[in-house]
């Protein structure tokens, strides 16, 4: 075939008009599509948590635009024992509460997987603690606690006469610390309940038969089947968990504001405390700031000590 | 190994029945398949033998033994599921050495019998692989791997090739059928696929509603059917409903449906009802020889070309329909018209229904 003779048969193409080319450049797209998801996320977050960063560093005070002064509220928060307190009490109530969680929570998932009468019923009565808003029963407790209205003093002072003196749930240091743990873990089983359930209802009933016929005792059907297949989702869960409760600011404020004498503030009540009620927003950013390596420890630790297993992997042959 | 008898087992969920007062008795190194349509029992016949579901009567006997109040784990049995159930977190090491570990058998005996399981389903070198790495068929041999590690007397698989691709499938029946043979094992399995039933048991069990329809070896089932469901359950079969006219030479003449003739080895009282099955590959195409009884001159209604074999709807003069099966050698189109004949020993005459029909 020659060459030489063909004609040309495509017509002049039209110059599209500078619409249509703007439209058509990759560069511009990019930008167009990526411009809402990012100003979204730079106006609700990082905005918001930038500024926080930056008020850390400086002098500010509400009403008072502030200095940079570097490191020195970091500096002043080392030497305050009241902070060291809220670090200790936030790392305490977090480890306390989320054993109690998912201990009271993987019982109630293991008892609410099998069948019971009025299943489904059950099922949404547990999530009523979740439901509810925090202040709602953060105020409940409240009362609960109270030093003359507790209801729990008057059943084992009035009515069984066990006792002969109140209880002094938030009056001082320990109790105080362990009644706010005490009410958070009710707020919190549900949430571990519910997903764990549902991480339960994953598991093939078939290996529980499978094991069953081998002869694998209850206690062996749980450690070999049911922990492992669950790890995943307690993963994910106990992320969450920690991090929920490790930032919780409603029940503690709520209920105590961090007294008695400050042994129940956690990191998120001090913050607010110092930064708001005590007009120093630029320690109470610090002191919001102090929880970032914690959340980053915890959440890396439940990533890469319990999420994925090597059986979860596909294809790969090592 | 070791036989297996089921004596009257009975299960009810409510006021349904599952399973009816089965018996059965089952030889050693038998393989026997239970097959029937979904919902007929035979998959909790099989979960009572293994122990996973407790009848309400009736008894199970394993080598002799009643072992019908005993532990699923104490009857030493193998069972497949037919979801395979392996265990998604531990390797195929351990998913066959499972029983092994419960059983505290040492450490160097584990090792040997499960690589010899694993030899035995020729799965060497897959030890380290997790399920998940593995393909349905790889998997399916796993759990077989499982199963008979442990040396169980008695080897239940429930829909054991229902989860395979065709071709697969074909092979897994062979490789079923050689381990079966060479472990010289006791082996039930439950099945919705009769073609299944018919290739890889000793003896076939038809279950319907509960009940065991007919016992027997494939050949017979086939051959001589119980009643109409066994007819129309296994195989391929015409069913026709007749009248009988006159009886000659062991020869019974009836009057099938449109009125047309037909011609069966029986007896029967003259005016009875009975029922006829006619195996679609029996119904013959093209010129009739002089014995053959039923000769019926009929149109192609339908032609499906299905490879070495043909199929067919023929229509016949009264407006009887009846489905037949040919080598491909020959094709009929549709609406050729064409001589369907078959002998009189071809079709089957059926006990008389008892209940329903």
């Amino acid at each position: 075939m020659s060459v030489t003779a063909a004609p040309s048969w495509s017509r002049a193409r039209q110059e599209p008009g500078w619409l249509a080319r703007v439209f058509d450049s990759k560069p511009f797209l990019i930008v167009a599509c990526l411009f809402p998801a990012v100003g979204l996320l730079m106006v609700f977050l990082t905005y918001p948590l930038g500024l926080g960063i930056w008020l850390a560093f400086t002098d500010t005070r509400i009403g008072r635009s502030g200095q940079w002064v570097g490191l020195e509220n970091f500096e002043y928060l080392m030497g305050d024992p009241t902070f060291w307190t809220a670090v200790f009490y936030s790392v305490f109530y977090t480890a306390v509460a989320t054993v109690g969680k998912f201990a009271l929570g993987l019982w109630l998932a293991l008892l609410l997987n099998n069948h019971l009468p009025f299943k489904s019923l059950i099922r949404a009565i547990i999530l009523l603690p979740w439901i509810v808003p925090t202040v709602l029963s953060a105020i409940a407790f409240w009362w609960i606690y109270d030093p003359q209205f507790s209801i729990i003093s008057y059943v084992f002072v009035d009515v069984l006469g066990l006792r002969d003196r109140y209880f002094d749930f938030l009056g001082s240091a320990w109790p105080a610390r362990f009644s706010l743990i005490a009410a958070n873990i009710w707020r919190g089983i549900p949430f571990v309940a519910i997903c764990l359930l549902a991480g339960l209802q994953t598991i093939s009933p078939s290996l529980y038969e499978a094991a069953l016929l081998d002869g694998a005792t209850p206690w062996q059907r749980f450690t070999r089947i049911t922990v492992p297949l669950l790890m995943p989702i307690l993963a994910i869960v106990m992320t969450f968990s920690i991090i929920f409760t490790f930032t919780d600011f409603q029940l503690v404020y709520a209920i105590t504001r961090g007294g008695p004498v400050n042994s129940t503030h956690l990191m998120a009540t001090l913050a607010f405390q110092r930064g708001i009620a005590g007009q120093e927003l630029a320690e109470g950013a610090a002191i919001a700031v102090a929880m970032i390596p914690f959340l980053v420890f915890a959440t890396l630790f439940s990533y890469f000590a319990l999420a994925r297993r090597k059986w979860q992997q596909g294809e790969s042959n090592d | 190994m070791a036989t297996v008898s089921l004596r009257g087992l009975t299960k009810r969920y409510g006021a349904a029945v599952a399973v009816a007062g089965v018996d059965l008795a089952i030889a050693e190194s038998e393989m026997v398949a239970l097959v029937g349509p979904s919902g007929c029992g035979k998959t909790t016949v099989l979960r009572m033998i293994a122990g996973l579901i407790e009848p309400d009567a009736g008894q199970v006997l394993i080598g002799g033994a009643d072992v019908t109040r005993a532990p699923a784990h104490k009857r030493n049995l193998g069972l497949v599921f037919q979801s395979y159930a392996l265990f998604p977190h531990l390797s195929v090491f351990e998913n066959v050495a499972f029983g092994l570990r419960r059983r505290r058998v040492p450490e160097a005996e584990i090792g040997r019998r499960v690589s010899q399981a694993l030899a035995l389903v020729r799965l060497e070198g897959f030890e380290g692989r997790f399920p998940r790495q593995l393909s349905g068929g790889q998997q399916q041999r796993v759990a077989l791997a499982r199963a008979v590690v442990t040396e169980p007397r008695v080897l239940l698989l429930d829909e054991p090739l229902s989860n395979l691709d065709a071709g697969l499938r074909d092979a897994m029946r062979v490789e079923l059928r050689r381990l079966q043979q060479s472990l010289g094992i006791t082996t039930i399995f439950v099945t919705h696929d009769q073609e299944e039933a018919l290739t890889l048991a000793d003896r076939v069990a038809v279950m319907r509603a509960g009940r065991i329809e007919q016992v027997g070896a494939p050949q017979e089932v086939y051959e001589r059917p119980a009643n109409a469901f066994v007819a129309g359950f296994v195989g391929r079969t015409n069913l026709l409903d007749a009248v009988v006219v006159g009886a000659a030479d062991a020869l019974l003449h009836l009057s099938g449906p449109g009125g047309v003739p037909l011609v069966v080895r029986g007896a029967a009282p003259p005016g009875a009802r009975v029922r006829l099955a006619l195996r679609h590959e029996k119904l013959r195409l093209g010129d009739a020889p002089p014995d053959a009884a039923n000769v019926h001159l009929a149109e192609v209604a339908l032609a499906a070309f299905a490879g070495a074999q043909c199929q067919y709807l023929l229509r016949l003069p009264g407006g009887l329909e009846l489905q037949a099966e040919a080598p491909s050698n020959a094709v009929f189109p549709r609406g050729a018209q064409v001589t369907a004949w078959w002998t009189a020993d071809d079709m089957i005459l059926l006990p008389a229904e008892t209940a329903d029909a």
